[in-house]
């Protein structure tokens, strides 16, 4: 054992009584199975093969600076809104919940929202036998997640309703050198619908470090929109592990836009476990500077006659680093699969690098699965067409640019996000040169 | 599925017609594997001193290091205590000509089909052949010829003797000799294989072949070859592979090392068949080689084409490094799975030089319980303006439980490089299907035409002998299983 997993076995020791939920069962089981996962893998390192293009050092040396720390700090959101959203609000201020800022008015009562910490302890019977089930703990970090969590979200939708509003769950990092282990719970019950954006943010120069944990489940028929959105500085990092159970005929639709943090690492599975599940993975990240970004997606087709489609692009410049693993693995039995993935990467700079990893596992023979992935340059023929009609050259690659990426922002169901990504994205691009 | 399939399914056994075993004396080192081994095997061969310690300094290197353990691949611990690690059949000293050939062994390869009698060669269709046997080298024709063209073709243990510097120069130049575990085995016992040397400007006047035999019980052969190609030369090298029938597993672990100079061109084609196990998966020889080629110079182009239908399990990248600039590295494979086969194999390309371009097409076939998975890397170098990677891999199904996977690996340092992957995975259409039914063809030749049409563009590499046995080959190994 290292001496940073003994570190956090001490704190864990210390702790673990005045953590969130102290004395449920089922929570405490979690804890002390997480904690125990995590003494025996500890965290993982460059020579596992799912870790091996992502340098952890300095995401782990901060994340020794666990606090635990009641106070709210003051400040002002609406630096932080998305313009023209009208949405349900939950907000994190440096991982805990702050109800001044929230805004659940309106909100039906068969749907419940509220955070972790006041739902353990006020009504814990909240949570669902699904909820409580065993968290597949992938990594150190889930479980480091699971083992130290104190807030969250909870999101729980009951049969056959649809949400009239979006709802945004924003997580802001004000305070420098903080780590806060956000674990957010949704269920999906039958034939609900609902669309949630995760947004993660910081004030400048915090250095912060979030590692969460999102645990999606969707009973037969749910239909859930899932936008995780990272625009935090260029010096806060992130290790995100997002967990999605699928139901029969259920649709999954996650768009994971990726444009802030000095190092992320988005671990995303999805399980379609029961006939006629679908879903929809899209990935967008442009990175500059000397930012990481990498995107580690599992889809398990478990069940025949489900369908799954992966589209993720990226932009990268100046000394960035551009990481996909992507898996697509089909299970003896799941016939009739129709599987597809995608990875496509644009390279502005002769120091940004892009490793790109498709994989296709598959032990069925009645499939259709194909994958591609391709690392380019912009067009010359493209360009040149621009240019001779007048668009000079900085322009011309912005506008390239832009259009490469505007396959995923497309599919943004949501238009006030969507412009909002635009304008970041355009402002970056003429900036760029 | 359907009842065609089940009718259909004694066709997919087919027989391995190679699994006979030769009776001959031979002389085998008791199983076990130490610095005596070594030595013992060194001292046989009569090497010259630098050569032992290089065979020592990659023992002592190997008792260091683990059996990699990422691929794709189930089997149990090899224990390479109980290897026998060199086998040759009893003979006289130095063969002058083939007169001199135990008959035993000429009647093997003869029934082998493969021609080490320079007489009996095909009128017009002239191919130099070295077989290796067990541990070492038996025969080896055209030898003169070749020696008036200037090209050196001869077993590596008798390279050592009449060539040392050209072998010390080159020897573990494009694969150290610790490179990973298995090429470190190697290093240390290697006992025979094949050199070529083709100097400057002289294109090889035949194709050259080196054919395997393992024939012993409780042996692993362990083969090194090494071609050396010189400026502008070109030389195109075919090796083929057998072993009897045995319950159970033997150990196959080659090191191949190609040195392309300048403007030179490498061809290398593999048609492997080693004995693939019973239909229940009992015994088999596992496969696990290293192939590597260095293109030096400006200009220089290797070619890699396997087959790959025999082997319990495959463990096999050939391998790219684009050292110099405009250099060309191409990777085309078929690799087949039946019953318990599993194969993990693919290439690794390193694009170094500018303007280095490299292709991949990989076509994977599984059927019964194979599992089969392309494993690839893709590398642009930052100095390598311009560098182009096309890859392609392709994998066909027969049945529901065999697997096919696909791991690309893709990294690039270089914006000006264009990095394209593609792959796609199916089964035989059964509109396909009906399509050749509905003309009178039966099932089992539209299959094989099917499955031919998928692998069309791997075979087309090959030298023309060699893909009609390739066709061959998959013919049996596939008729009737449909999907």
């Amino acid at each position: 054992m290292t001496e940073i997993t003994q570190h956090y076995l001490d704190q864990f020791n210390a702790a673990s009584a005045g953590l969130a939920g102290r004395g449920l069962p089922w929570l405490d089981d979690q804890r002390q199975a997480a904690i125990e996962l995590f003494a025996r893998s500890g965290f993982p390192g460059q020579y596992e093969e799912d870790w091996r293009y992502t340098p952890l050092k300095p995401v782990i040396g901060k994340l020794l600076h666990i606090k635990v720390d009641n106070d709210i700090a003051d400040t002002d959101i609406s630096d932080y809104l998305v313009a023209g959203l009208d949405a349900y609000r939950l907000v994190f201020v440096d991982g805990r919940f702050s109800p001044q800022y929230s805004d659940t008015s309106g909100l039906q009562d068969c749907i419940v929202m509220n955070s972790f910490e006041q739902s353990v302890a006020r009504n814990p019977e909240l949570f669902t036998e699904t909820m409580r089930s065993e968290v597949p703990l992938s990594n150190g970090f889930a479980a480091l997640n699971v083992a130290f969590s104190t807030d969250g979200y909870v999101i729980e939708v009951a049969e056959n309703v649809k949400l009239d509003k979006p709802v945004e769950i924003i997580f802001i990092a004000v305070n420098s050198d903080l780590a806060t282990q956000p674990r957010n719970i949704v269920h999906m019950g039958k034939f609900s619908q609902a669309v949630i954006i995760e947004r993660y943010v910081s004030s400048k120069q915090t250095g912060a470090v979030v590692n969460s944990t999102s645990r999606i489940s969707l009973d037969e028929g749910a239909r859930l929109g899932y936008y995780l959105v990272q625009t935090q500085a260029n010096d806060a990092s992130q290790i995100s592990s997002v967990d999605v159970n699928q139901g029969k005929s259920s649709w999954f639709g996650c768009y994971t836009l990726t444009l802030g943090g000095q190092l992320v690492r988005n671990n995303l599975r999805v399980s379609l476990q029961a006939e006629g599940a679908h879903c929809d993975m899209l990935g967008l990240y442009n990175t500059g500077g000397k930012q990481h970004v990498d995107n580690h997606t599992t889809v398990v087709h478990a069940a025949p006659h489900c369908t799954s489609r992966e589209l993720y692009k990226g932009v990268l410049d100046q000394r960035s680093r551009g990481v996909f693993h992507g898996r697509i693995k089909v299970e003896q039995g799941a016939q009739k699969t129709d599987a597809s993935q995608s990875n496509n990467n644009l390279l502005l700079s002769p120091n940004a690098e892009v490793d790109t990893k498709p994989q296709l596992e598959i032990y069925a023979d009645d499939v259709k699965c194909a994958h591609g992935a391709t690392i380019g340059q912009i067009d010359q023929n493209s360009l040149f067409y621009l240019r001779s009609r007048g668009i000079d050259e900085k322009d011309a690659r912005a506008l390239l640019t832009f259009a490469f990426l505007n396959e995923v922002l497309d599919e943004i169901e949501l238009e006030p996000l969507k412009q909002s990504m635009e304008s970041i994205l355009a402002e970056r691009l003429i900036a760029d040169e | 599925m359907s009842n065609s399939e089940k009718d259909l399914a004694p066709l997919l056994q087919r027989d391995y017609t190679e699994g006979f075993v030769t009776d001959i004396d031979s002389e085998t080192l008791p199983p076990g594997l130490d610095e005596d081994v070594i030595r013992t095997i060194s001292e046989k061969k009569n090497e010259p001193e630098w050569m032992l310690q290089w065979r020592l300094g990659a023992f002592k290197r190997w008792l260091k290091m683990a059996p990699p353990r990422w691929a794709h691949l189930h089997h149990p611990p090899v224990d390479f205590q109980d290897i026998s690690y060199y086998s040759a059949p009893k003979k006289r000293d130095l063969l002058d000509s083939l007169d001199e050939v135990d008959p035993k062994l000429l009647e093997t390869y003869e029934k082998l089909g493969i021609p080490i009698d320079e007489q009996k060669m095909l009128a017009g269709v002239k191919v130099a052949v070295d077989a290796v046997f067990d541990s070492v080298s038996v025969a080896t024709t055209f030898k003169q010829t070749l020696l008036d063209a200037g090209v050196i073709f001869c077993p590596i243990s008798e390279a050592l003797q009449a060539y040392p510097e050209l072998v010390k120069q080159y020897l573990g130049s494009v694969v150290p000799s610790a490179d990973n575990f298995y090429a470190a085995l190697n290093s240390a016992v290697f006992s025979d294989g094949s050199f070529v040397y083709i100097p400057k400007g002289v294109r090889c006047p035949m194709e050259l072949s080196t054919y395997f035999r393992i024939n012993e019980m409780n042996t692993g052969q362990f083969e090194r070859t090494l071609i050396v190609a010189e400026e502008d030369s070109y030389v195109s090298y075919l090796e083929g592979c057998t072993a009897p029938m045995r319950d159970e597993n033997q150990l196959h672990a080659a090191v191949v090392e190609l040195v392309a100079m300048k403007g030179a061109q490498i061809k290398y084609s593999t048609v492997q068949n080693w004995y693939p196990g019973d239909e229940n998966g009992k015994g088999g020889i596992y496969n696990f080689v290293t192939k590597r080629g260095a293109c030096r110079g400006q200009g220089a182009k290797i070619s890699w084409t396997q087959v790959e239908t025999g082997s319990a399990i495959t463990w096999k990248y050939p391998s790219v490094v684009l050292e110099g600039d405009d250099t060309i590295g191409e990777f085309y494979s078929v690799a087949l799975t039946n019953n318990y086969q599993q194969a993990d194999t693919g290439t690794k390309m390193i694009h170094v030089g500018k303007n280095s371009r490299s292709t991949i097409i990989s076509k994977g076939i599984s059927a019964g319980k194979g599992q089969n998975a392309y494993r690839g890397l893709v590398k642009v170098l930052k100095g390598a303006e311009n560098a182009r990677n096309y890859s392609q891999c392709d994998s066909l199904l027969m049945g529901d439980q065999c697997g096919a996977h696909t791991f690309p690996y893709m990294e690039v340092k270089n914006p000006s490089a264009v990095v394209e992957h593609e792959a796609t995975t199916s089964r035989i259409g059964e509109d396909q299907l009906f399509y050749c039914r509905q003309r009178g063809m039966s099932e089992e030749d539209a299959v094989s035409m099917i499955v031919n049409g998928f692998c069309k563009e791997v075979f087309k590499e090959l030298p023309m002998e060699f893909a009609v046995e390739a066709q061959k080959l998959l013919g049996i190994s596939l008729e009737g299983s449909v999907g």
